[in-house]
């Protein structure tokens, strides 16, 4: 992969055009933040829920979107043909893709769990909660890496959105299984955040699944030879 | 004025600024001496009187709106000349910094002056009577997250936000849609506009201090900014409301007449007017902030378009006036609150010293530092 780095422009011009394809989306994403926090910001329960829901709702649209608009369909359209005419490597390529994803997803998604955080500590909302929030958030995190992962290295739609549905019932599972668990439980209600081992153990979990799917996915591109 | 009429520098719209930044210092200053502020204005003097009302609501109506639309006007002004990353820096370096620099040292000030005010006044106002007694418990609550006043430039960061989605997600050609309504079409439409935000918000509108953005706001405040957006945007839509300045001008009069009179005579939650009442009140509040904030403009623009030295003065250290005032004012009305003064002299005294104080301030701590290039007001803007 550092080889790819001698193609810093055109990598840099790669990333670009995909942040110009998702800039519309982007917008509409930002506008949507800024209305969710707004609602949850009200902080009666009902809008508080409603708002939770529908951020959970947009985080997934934001990974599932550009992981489909940026990687899959530039397959499908006979885009990535068109990138094979120029002059990028496969690797430039992938790291081109890497990036500008990582980057339209973690920007959005950092002043979404931000603006969330800010909202629970300056409302009535109890703070005993954060460590919930954060936890779902580094689970949508850690799914996005995992379609954006297949998508990167199948460019199959079909595999892709198996993965986005699995990750999405999961989802479900995974907020069952930690607001189950005693150590979350008990302390949803209390006015601080309580990081007990529970917490920061699955924390570090979700971390280091994040950054081990992100690196094992530049390894394996790193190994392909062609585009395809 | 606009894009297109060549660079005629706009002296109005900094003379604008800086005597609404003036008038927010008096409103600020009223509150303590108004009856209906008694219960949450943190230095509410024993004495007071319904005037202190009648003016303080009057200019609250419209004072902020006129600042929003004169932000919505340089937004698309600095849009016009810069582009979107040198927008960005800018407004970061004039909206953003302040607000992360000031806000820490606003809420340890106003920490010290509140506690100043709970050890040294015998007439204590009911709100210091309150946190009194919050504090005086077992386990004490934290204090709210909040803004305070600098809830101006944190709203007005999420406005540009919005405006950079805006320019992307909207079609420039829908701009021609105003051009095409008339004068008093687009006033009702700007009225009807404002009328569901401020309904679900008491009366008068609230300052929004919660470290989040507030959607009422961002509505009301936007129909504003959005206006000062569109004037700049379209060359002829301010001069088009001209020939009616005097018709808003009284109708905005009459309007606000009838809202205060139907305002409840303190402004505790308990007494909120509600259902049809406090519909009528807030159409009357939307149609004096709409009116009279159009008024201000145009007004500024046919009295105020000169150069004066004071004005520009005063508008050089408006920025500053803005962020240190409160405080000031709370400490020097702290201080007036157990004196045995007319409530006139408390006023005039309390608002003189907060100015003498700010200016001091101004030429002491910013104008020899590079705050100045940050906070102090250039008089550059052309059109």
């Amino acid at each position: 992969m550092l080889t790819a780095l001698n193609n810093t422009p055109m990598i840099k011009r790669l990333i670009v055009k995909d942040w110009q394809l998702m800039k519309k989306s982007l917008a509409a994403y930002m506008l949507g933040g800024v209305v969710i926090i707004g609602m949850m910001g009200m902080a009666t329960p009902l809008m508080f829920n409603t708002g939770a829901i529908m951020m959970i709702t947009l985080m997934i649209v934001i990974g599932a979107r550009s992981a489909i608009e940026l990687v899959v369909n530039e397959k499908k359209d006979q885009t990535l043909a068109f990138m094979m005419s120029l002059p990028v490597t496969a690797q430039d390529y992938a790291l081109a893709k890497l990036g500008a994803n990582l980057a339209l997803y973690l920007v959005p998604w950092l002043l979404l769990v931000l603006g969330m955080l800010l909202v629970i500590v300056s409302t009535p909302v109890t703070n005993g909660v954060i460590p919930l929030v954060v936890l779902v958030s580094v689970f949508i995190l850690l799914s996005y890496c995992c379609y954006l992962a297949t998508a990167l290295l199948s460019y199959s739609e079909g595999y892709t959105i198996t993965v986005m549905i699995m990750t999405n019932l999961l989802l479900n599972g995974f907020i069952f299984w930690i607001i189950r668990m005693p150590a979350v439980h008990t302390t949803l209600e209390a006015p601080t955040a309580s990081w007990n081992s529970t917490t920061l153990g699955l924390l570090l979990a979700g971390t280091v699944l994040v950054v081990g799917v992100l690196v094992l996915t530049a390894y394996l591109q790193k190994r392909k030879t062609s585009f395809l | 004025m606009s894009p297109s009429n060549g660079s005629a520098r706009l002296f109005y719209l900094d003379n604008l600024r800086a005597l609404a930044m003036l008038a927010g210092l008096f409103f600020h200053a009223a509150l303590a001496y108004s009856p209906m502020a008694q219960p949450f204005w943190p230095s509410a003097d024993v004495l007071n009187h319904p005037l202190f009302d009648v003016f303080a609501w009057a200019s609250h109506v419209f004072r902020m709106p006129v600042f929003f639309l004169l932000a919505g006007f340089f937004a698309a002004m600095l849009l016009h000349k810069y582009a979107d990353g040198a927008f960005w820096r800018n407004r970061l370096r004039r909206v953003g910094l302040p607000l992360l620099l000031f806000l820490p040292l606003l809420t340890l000030a106003m920490g010290v002056v509140i506690q100043f005010g709970l050890t040294h006044i015998q007439q204590k106002p009911p709100l210091l009577a309150f946190i009194q007694a919050m504090l005086n418990q077992a386990e004490p609550p934290a204090m709210p997250l909040s803004t305070m006043h600098l809830w101006f430039l944190y709203h007005l960061l999420f406005l540009y936000l919005l405006t950079w989605c805006g320019r992307i997600l909207l079609n420039r050609q829908r701009l021609s849609w105003f051009t095409e309504r008339g004068p008093n079409q687009l006033v009702l439409l700007l009225i009807l506009a404002c009328v569901p935000a401020l309904y679900s918000v008491s009366v008068p509108f609230p300052a929004p201090e919660w470290i989040f953005p507030a959607l009422w706001a961002l509505w009301f405040y936007g129909v504003f900014y959005s206006l000062g957006y569109a004037c700049y945007s379209i060359p002829s839509l301010l001069a088009r409301f001209e020939p009616f300045r005097h018709y808003y001008l009284l109708l905005g009069a009459l309007c606000y007449a009838v809202y205060y009179l139907l305002l409840p005579p303190t402004l505790i939650p308990q007494s909120q007017p509600q259902g049809w009442l406090k519909l009528a009140i807030t159409v009357l509040e939307s149609c004096s902030a709409v009116l009279w904030t159009l008024c201000a403009v145009l007004y500024a623009r046919r009295r105020l378009n000169w150069d004066s030295r004071a004005l520009a003065y005063l508008s050089k250290v408006s920025f500053w006036l803005y962020i240190v005032h409160l405080p000031l004012l709370f400490f020097v009305q702290f201080l007036l609150i157990d004196l045995p003064l007319a409530v006139w002299a408390k006023f005039i005294l309390s608002s003189g010293a907060t100015l003498v104080l700010s200016l001091l301030g101004f030429h002491i701590l910013v104008a020899p530092t590079r705050l100045a290039s940050v906070l102090g007001g250039n008089r550059t803007h052309q059109a």
